[in-house]
């Protein structure tokens, strides 16, 4: 019976994989049959096969993976430091209307400037090493983690908040009980978020300016008219957002254990 | 001793006032209502008579009102762990396991090993010892309820207020619930005080049922329930009872047929 169950689990996984394949696989296909007679020309986009090539010199020469292992080293210390400053001011802006009001002008004003627009900024007052790459990804991961934090707090539930005003609990056992479980959710959402524009970010600033990294590989490509390295670069970021997104969701599930709506 | 200390609440002239758009709303008007140490209350009243307004301002939660409320001789001003309260939904919290559910009820600072003897000793009294690990999710409504019940008694409160405890269980459970707050309550002593809008359950558990109109909220009557326990629900007395009670609310509908003999 167990055995089945096991079985019956694994052919279901199978299944699912093989369902989220197809349509890649026929653009695969499409695109690669389209190559071959012409009608794209490979100058423009080259075709899957001398992409694949590409790749395979790009994993032997090493450069692919050293350049990513580059951009994930700056985003993993970026994104935790703005990781820690979001929720700590996440927090900080929920919990005390007074930080809320002082800081609420200054918010609204910083929040919308694209991420771009500081790399400039940034460049002149640090130079182009990393500290201002690790500061943009700091910037980019903030705002999405600062605001579901926000939010997160915030929405505790008042309900639960008068069960522990009845049992006369304290403002800390309170916070650490109630508050801060209930808004984990909202946390894990901006961590997620936060993630994603941490990655970009990344990507960003060393398109812009840099002599390492993902993004640094696309736009050296392009000076040397190479679409098939380009390519590969912009498709490994695809892939490793992927992945990075995927790890969280999984991360996400074995904290938050109570909520059952995420445990697909 | 005097008089009032003996009276676990001791309500006076209490008047209650929301303010809305176009001025004011009386919710409740001159209650005055004394409830004895160890007694079992009823509050019956149609939804939005102000009489769970009336259980928040008892147990601390709503301060804003005229008139005096004390307990045990002390006047009410704010939450005290010496009332429990217990609400229609069971308001466990979902990231703890049921034993640390129970356990955030303690109050005072106990060793880990009194609270996990204190936390057992909860569990068995609402028997559900085996659910120690689950999560409230994985539990049913009336399970829930229970924990709760047992979550509010952990610093063995002198009152427990209930508010519409039983009102989201259906109705198997609801009586399965009502003769389990009977039997904690005739072993803990507890002084309770509960309020619902199922008569019947009113009648059942109460040593007395308060009546309250509804807008403005005031005590219409108090019926007194002089029945031994066990209850039964289907004698003459206990249907006379409630019928009393249900006249308050309901005009009697005159027997539409005629009879010719």
């Amino acid at each position: 019976m167990n055995f089945k169950a096991i079985l019956h689990k694994t052919f279901r996984v199978i299944k699912n994989i093989i369902i989220a394949l197809i349509v890649p696989i026929i653009i695969l296909i499409f695109w690669q049959i389209l190559s071959n007679k012409g009608v794209i020309r490979s100058s423009v986009l080259p075709s899957p096969h001398v992409i694949y090539e590409a790749l395979i010199d790009m994993i032997e020469s090493g450069d692919l993976f050293k350049n990513l292992w580059i951009s994930i080293l700056r985003v993993l210390k970026g994104y935790s430091i703005g990781a820690i400053l979001g929720i700590i001011f996440g927090v900080l802006i929920g919990l005390f209307k007074g930080i809320e009001k002082a800081l609420d002008l200054i918010i609204g004003f910083l929040r919308p400037i694209p991420i771009v627009a500081w790399v400039p900024v940034l460049i002149l007052w640090m130079g182009i090493d990393e500290a201002s790459k690790i500061t943009i990804i700091i910037i980019g991961s903030f705002w999405p983690i600062l605001i579901n934090t926000i939010y997160g707090i915030k929405g505790a539930d008042k309900k639960f908040l008068e069960v522990a005003k009845i049992l006369e609990k304290s403002k800390l056992n309170t916070l650490v009980k109630i508050v801060f479980p209930s808004a984990l959710p909202s946390i894990f959402t901006g961590l997620r978020i936060g993630i994603g524009s941490a990655w970009m970010s990344v990507i960003t600033a060393e398109i812009i300016a840099a002599t390492s990294g993902i993004g640094y590989q696309i736009s050296y490509a392009r000076e040397l008219s190479q679409p098939d390295v380009m390519l590969v670069g912009v498709f490994s970021i695809g892939i490793i957002g992927f992945l990075i997104d995927y790890l969280i969701k999984k991360l996400q599930v074995l904290i938050i254990k109570w909520d059952t709506s995420n445990e697909n | 001793m005097s008089d009032k200390i003996t009276k676990a609440i001791e309500i006076e002239n209490l008047n209650k006032t929301f303010k809305i758009d176009s001025g004011e709303l009386t919710v409740l008007k001159d209650i005055n209502l004394s409830v004895k140490d160890g007694e079992f209350l009823s509050i019956v009243g149609s939804s939005g008579c102000g009489k769970s307004t009336l259980l928040r301002m008892i147990v601390g939660l709503d301060r804003d009102y005229s008139g005096t409320i004390v307990s045990y001789g002390e006047p009410v001003g704010g939450s005290a762990v010496d009332r429990g309260m217990i609400f229609q939904e069971s308001r466990l919290f979902p990231w703890l396991t049921i034993e640390k559910n129970i356990a955030f009820g303690i109050s005072k600072k106990v060793s880990n090993l009194e609270k996990k003897e204190l936390v057992s000793e909860q569990l068995e009294l609402v028997g559900l010892s085996s659910f120690a690990k689950a999560y409230p999710g994985q539990l049913s409504g009336g399970m829930k309820q229970r924990i709760s019940i047992a979550r509010a008694l952990i610093n063995k409160p002198k009152i427990l207020l209930l508010d519409e405890p039983f009102g989201a269980l259906d109705a198997m459970t609801r009586i399965n619930m009502q003769q389990e707050i009977l039997k904690i309550w005739e072993k803990e002593k507890t002084t309770m005080v509960l309020v619902t809008h199922d008569i019947d359950e009113a009648v059942y558990l109460g040593n007395r049922v308060v009546v309250l109109s509804s807008r403005p909220g005031c005590i219409k009557k108090i019926v007194p329930v002089e029945l031994s326990r066990p209850r039964d629900r289907s004698s003459y007395d206990f249907t006379y009872i409630k019928g009393q009670i249900y006249d308050e609310f309901f005009t009697k509908v005159e027997n539409p047929f005629s009879y010719n003999i």
